[in-house]
């Protein structure tokens, strides 16, 4: 039987084996390959499904899958919960040890020593910095420069 | 969808999904069991379900699921398999690779003779990895599989060539 035509998509034929039972493993899993991605063939399958009677589950899905999802549900937050305690027990810890180390080691009970502050130099010994131009005289030389411009242009010199 | 909503879709696709997956495992229990399992991952992308496509988003969950149930069983079924019965029996390790069993003089014009007989899902895959050199990734873009699919589908097809050229060899020893 030719399970696959040329361009690769599964046969009329191959359809009817799959729907029929009458393939065996390995052509099972070549058909499930192939629908897994092909569209067209799924498509083709789907429709062929719907012009039959299908097959009822030995069980109802509803509620098994209904209860799956509450046990994930419920795994998930008591998961979640589980690494909160877990936190807390540990940041509970972790202040209970930092109560008990720190007096030990006298650091809660006496400040640390400072360490002495010295008198400041004299101030004859001060050096102030060098000045290139007092502001005052720039400005004054700005300001006269521009007067001289207005006198000789007739406007500001741009 | 909320959960009593999902409930209802449950309620009317189940026989879709059991069919599909019955249909492709033949087991009653596994059916059911991957059924589930196709509801489950439904569930968590059920926004990305396509309206008025329903049938086909599930149909195509289904089938990834038996796929996956399908080549674990293949895959262990190979390599537990001892006797020369089962096909594509797992070879052992000092058997060659096909190129390899057949390199040289008139081992390759077998080997492609080999490659260009087979049927798909396999003549493509190995006509371009085993004959014009490309690697899985790029096969698997060329001829616009999944490289999942590909790459087994391409392992599983040299491991039946291996077995081909071993019995090959037999008869030629034999007689």
């Amino acid at each position: 039987m030719v399970l696959f035509d040329k361009k690769g998509c599964l046969t009329d034929q191959a359809l009817d084996a799959l729907n029929q039972g009458s393939l065996d493993e390995l052509n099972r899993l070549e058909a499930a390959e192939h629908l897994a991605y092909c569209d067209h063939c799924m498509d083709r399958y789907t429709l062929m499904l719907s012009w039959q009677e299908l097959e009822t589950p030995p069980k109802p899905l509803g509620k098994a899958v209904r209860q799956s999802l509450w046990v994930r549900m419920m795994q998930s937050r008591l998961g979640r919960g589980v690494v909160a305690c877990a936190a807390g027990v540990l940041a509970i810890g972790m202040w209970s040890s930092a109560e008990t180390l720190l007096p030990l080691s006298g650091a809660a009970t006496t400040p640390p020593e400072r360490p002495a502050i010295t008198a400041p130099a004299p101030r004859e010994n001060w050096q102030d910095p060098p000045r290139t131009k007092a502001p005052e005289a720039a400005a004054r030389a700005a300001i006269e420069k521009l007067i001289d411009s207005i006198k000789t242009t007739g406007g500001f010199q741009l | 969808m909320n959960a009593a909503q999902f409930e209802q879709f449950v309620n009317q696709y189940e026989k879709l999904v059991y069919t599909v997956c019955w249909q492709l495992v033949r087991e009653r229990e596994t059916a059911l069991d991957l059924s589930q399992e196709t509801f489950l991952s439904a569930w968590r992308s059920i926004d990305r379900c396509p309206a008025g496509h329903e049938k086909q988003w599930l149909g195509r969950i289904a089938a990834n699921k038996a796929r996956d149930y399908l080549r674990s069983g293949w895959n262990r079924h190979v390599n537990l398999s001892e006797d020369g019965s089962t096909p594509g029996l797992e070879l052992p390790d000092r058997v060659p690779t096909p190129e390899m069993a057949l390199a040289g003089s008139d081992g390759e014009s077998a080997l492609r003779q080999m490659i260009l007989a087979l049927n798909e899902p396999y003549k493509t895959p190995c006509t371009l990895c085993l004959l014009q050199g490309k690697s899985p990734a790029e096969g698997a873009l060329l001829c616009g599989r999944p490289p999942g699919t590909f790459s087994a589908q391409l392992s599983r097809r040299r491991k039946m060539l291996q077995k081909q050229i071993l019995e090959r060899r037999a008869q030629d020893g034999s007689v």
